[in-house]
């Protein structure tokens, strides 16, 4: 069984454009990553599966209920990290995790423990907080009641540093002790350090889903090149020319660094720089390859 | 019930705001019951009344000539004025109920949470309509009393006590019209809109038709779209119930609630 599974699902705002025909299969016990850029239909996607919204077309399926019609049940074990988090503004913290926790049964005291690990403090109001601190609570409030899988949007963006670390911290502890994660983000630091997989959305649409171990291992290196050297020679050593100017190439390289730099020294460089590809480069090559 | 429980707490502090307000102007009010009574002031409204055309002093609930000397008429009087505010809130709480929280972006929250979407309905449509019984309930409790301060000896205490009961419960049967109207046109209305606003909106269009009704003949049936002239409290007073406009009351009431139910459950939450 998945934990997210979804067929050609699909919801258009009128005549716009939310999300188009998305099938995305989430594994039980994997924290999989969902990135693209503004727009794209990474909101749309999840709140369409937590039926805030109702699809257009297509269907999907949490831990093998329908996310329509089952709705309420499938809320019962999952828990949900809003990218911007608007809670009741004149509601004090610990009364607004207490009513969160009534509806999820937890354990007695977990609200307090959660308050104590993410440093919250529980008696002030909700509009009293910073950016940050919301997000804490949005965290502390969807980890109530031990819930399968976790639904997060954008949940590091207000952290600082050290409670990001802290986040990671968690959702790799919640990962192992057998859970689902489905971790929405700009960040693709994030993404890179924390999936197993991640999906790719562009326009609506699912543009590859790519497994994070194997193409991290299969990564080249990024070399820019400036100098007298001949296109053929480069197009020889390349895996992908990914910028092309008057004597300026930037390339992927797969091959020994050894054998670069020795079939170089052949030619006059102005200037030469490498560094490891990344996820980054990895998601940009996929856009700038659709919108090519 | 826990939705219950948060929304009831919630709006408890308004609720008593809005009692106290309310209390107060009454008790203003009446402070100038026994001047009313004593200085052959009565002779002097009629006087300068009965000046007045007739469609004009109905369009301000003073159908037949008020006799400012008997405290029930005078309250009644009185109390058509305060079920204005009391409409008003009833229509408040009624838009605000889900508007508010999409307006906040805190539905999102209660989205989130193992909940179905009829029961956010019911439970915020019934913390709503026992919050608005309460406020009621203070509210006469406090006419009463401000009013034994007030009562002629030649008047039994029951017999006024009996009045303002009936006149109160026609201001409930009409804040509850309002509280179900609202709460339909909050699951139809935008969150950008404002819900204090929307509310007094709709109450002064629907009062305007009842003025109207009342102005001119051929404009009677406009009657039928005030919901504050079902139970106006100097027709309660002096004619009793229009078990009519009851019946009319109570099928707006349904329509809107079944209306609510039938939409909310279906609607996408705005972006």
């Amino acid at each position: 069984m998945y934990a997210i599974e979804t067929e050609n699902l699909t919801k258009y705002y009128g005549r716009h454009r939310g999300i188009i025909q998305v099938n995305i299969r989430v594994n039980e016990g994997e924290i999989f990553g969902f990135i693209g850029p503004n727009g794209a239909g990474k909101s749309t996607f999840i709140r369409t599966i937590l039926n805030f919204i109702y699809p257009t077309e297509g269907s999907g399926i949490i831990f093998g209920k329908d996310i329509v019609k089952e709705s309420k049940s499938i809320k019962k074990m999952i828990g949900y990290v809003p990218s911007e988090v608007r809670y009741y503004g004149k509601v004090k913290v610990k009364d607004l995790l207490d009513y969160a926790n009534s509806f999820k049964e937890a354990s007695d005291g977990q609200v307090g423990n959660l308050m104590k690990e993410l440093d919250i403090d529980e008696n002030k109001f909700m509009y009293e907080l910073s950016l940050g601190n919301k997000k804490k609570v949005s965290i502390a409030q969807a980890l109530l009641g031990n819930p399968k899988l976790l639904i997060l949007d954008e949940p590091a963006s207000g952290l600082d540093p050290l409670m990001q670390k802290k986040l990671f911290h968690l959702l790799k502890e919640f990962k192992d002790a057998g859970n689902t994660v489905f971790l929405s983000s700009h960040n693709l630091v994030e993404v890179g350090n924390l999936c197993d997989r991640v999906a790719i959305i562009k326009d609506g649409r699912i543009v590859d889903v790519i497994d994070l171990k194997s193409t991290i291992k299969d990564f080249g290196r990024i070399i820019d090149i400036e100098g007298n050297v001949p296109k053929s020679f480069i197009e020889e050593l390349a895996d992908k020319i990914i910028l092309e100017e008057e004597n300026r190439y930037r390339f992927i390289y797969k091959g020994e660094m050894d054998g670069l730099i020795k079939s170089l020294s052949k030619y006059q460089i102005k200037d030469l720089s490498v560094r490891k590809e990344n996820l980054e480069d990895t998601f940009m090559k996929y856009y700038e390859e659709e919108e090519g | 019930m826990n939705i219950f429980k948060f929304e009831a707490k919630r709006l408890l502090k308004s609720c008593l705001t809005w009692a106290l307000v309310c209390g107060f102007t009454i008790a203003l009010f009446m402070a100038f019951f026994p001047s009313m009574r004593d200085s052959g002031i009565q002779e002097l409204v009629e006087t300068k009344l009965g000046a007045f055309p007739e469609g004009l002093l109905e369009a301000f609930g003073i159908n037949e000539m008020v006799d400012f000397t008997d405290i029930i008429q005078y309250e009644a009087y009185v109390l058509q004025y305060i079920g204005m505010a009391t409409a008003i809130y009833g229509l408040i709480l009624g838009v605000g109920s889900l508007l508010d929280e999409e307006k906040e972006g805190s539905i999102e929250f209660l989205y989130a949470q193992p909940v179905s979407r009829y029961e956010i309905v019911t439970y915020k449509a019934l913390s709503r309509a026992i919050v608005y019984l309460v406020f009621m309930v203070i509210v006469a409790f406090a006419t009463m009393v401000i009013s034994m301060i007030y009562k002629p000896a030649d008047l039994k205490t029951i017999e006024m006590l009996i009045d303002i009961k009936e006149i109160f419960i026609g201001l409930t049967l009409a804040g509850y019209i309002f509280l179900s109207i609202g709460l339909f046109l909050s699951t139809v209305l935008k969150p950008s809109y404002n819900s204090v606003a929307i509310s007094i909106g709709v109450f002064f269009i629907s009062y305007i038709f009842g003025v109207l009704s009342k102005m001119k003949d051929k404009l009677d049936y406009f009657r039928y779209l005030s919901p504050f002239d079902y139970a106006m409290p100097m027709n309660i007073v002096k004619e009793g119930w229009n078990w009519s406009f009851v019946a009319l009351g109570l099928l707006t009431i349904m329509v809107s609630i079944i209306g609510t139910y039938m939409i909310y459950g279906k609607k996408d939450l705005w972006s």
